[in-house]
């Protein structure tokens, strides 16, 4: 008797679904994480050293915990405290902050790359402070930070697989969960490896390329 | 200079002060993807208070713990590395 059922291509939908929600969170952290992060970055770049040093304490605190622990106390101390959210907003929440953390020094030193002189020139030119940094501070400083915005987003969805953690259906999880069915584990995870894999050689040669047609 | 007298001489303290900053930050790094032994069971910090979580139940307080460790952690090995670099390349990092 056989008491496992092996893989077969009915468990392709599942894994397709895997597939999709890894997709899906990774999209949601990057969208808000690269919004916040543009955001808290703008704010950084032009604000007082004292309220630099309150953010980036609290920044710090979101880069040195890893997100793995973020990730297990935030559902927790959200279930304690009385509102359990499903596993795909509360790993969205870290996710996105995780993001921010990382993107806000990203943009950041994009803004401050922008030379002093150019946006005086903005200025002189008529520009209010709002003109200048819609249509001088904004595009020539985040063109010059997009390799290492693309290299930020990459490494998030590859955390993205940490979301499993908490009990959220994406690949890694799938993957567990047919491995303890069908007890194939290698051939289950070099295909979710390979996947990774997939997505991510394409993009982070296309931001090498970025930045080597940059640098000429 | 022979070729060991150039590498010791010339190359590679300019290449120490270049990668300081960098190899530092992958050492923190490193130390906080330590904690992904919580997912195959390693005893290290993370595993070590998920096994004690699960049989005191008192989840939030055992990772809230973990997380300061991390902290303080990451913060030590970043302080270390500052003396280090006065003390060996005297103010002279690129």
């Amino acid at each position: 008797m056989n008491l496992f059922t092996p893989l077969s291509w009915n468990d392709a939908g599942f894994i397709l679904a895997g597939i999709l929600n890894t997709v899906y969170i990774s999209l949601v952290a990057i969208i808000i994480g690269s919004i916040l992060g543009l955001l808290v970055g703008f704010i950084r770049a032009e604000s007082n050293k004292s309220i630099n040093v309150l953010l980036g304490g609290f920044l710090d605190i979101l880069r040195s915990v890893p997100l793995i622990i973020q990730l297990i106390l935030f559902t927790t101390f959200i279930g304690a405290m009385g509102y359990p959210l499903n596993p795909f907003v509360a790993g969205s929440i870290i996710l996105s902050l995780y993001t921010m953390a990382f993107m806000s020094e990203v943009f950041r030193s994009g803004f401050d790359s922008v030379p002093e002189n150019m946006v005086k020139a903005a200025r002189s030119l008529g520009m209010t402070y709002l003109q200048t940094v819609r249509y001088v501070r904004v595009p020539i400083g985040m063109r010059a930070v997009f390799p290492s915005w693309l290299g930020v987003a990459l490494s998030v969805r590859k955390d993205s697989a940490l979301v499993s953690v908490i009990g959220y259906m994406e690949l890694l999880r799938t993957a567990e969960q047919l491995i303890s069915r069908t007890q194939q584990p290698l051939m289950i995870l070099l295909g979710v490896g390979l996947f990774y894999f997939m997505i991510s050689y394409p993009l982070s040669r296309y931001g090498k390329y970025v930045e080597r047609k940059m640098e000429i | 200079m022979n070729s060991i007298q150039v590498y010791h001489y010339v190359i590679l303290p300019q290449m120490f002060r270049r990668i300081y900053h960098p190899m530092t930050n992958q050492f923190v790094w490193s130390i906080l993807m330590s904690s992904l032994g919580i997912l195959v069971g390693m005893n290290e910090l993370s595993g070590e208070t998920q096994r004690l979580q699960s049989t005191s139940f008192r989840t939030l307080e055992f990772f809230m713990m973990a997380a300061v460790m991390y902290f303080v952690m990451t913060k030590l090995v970043l302080l270390a590395s500052s003396l280090i670099a006065k003390k060996v390349f005297k103010g002279e990092l690129s």
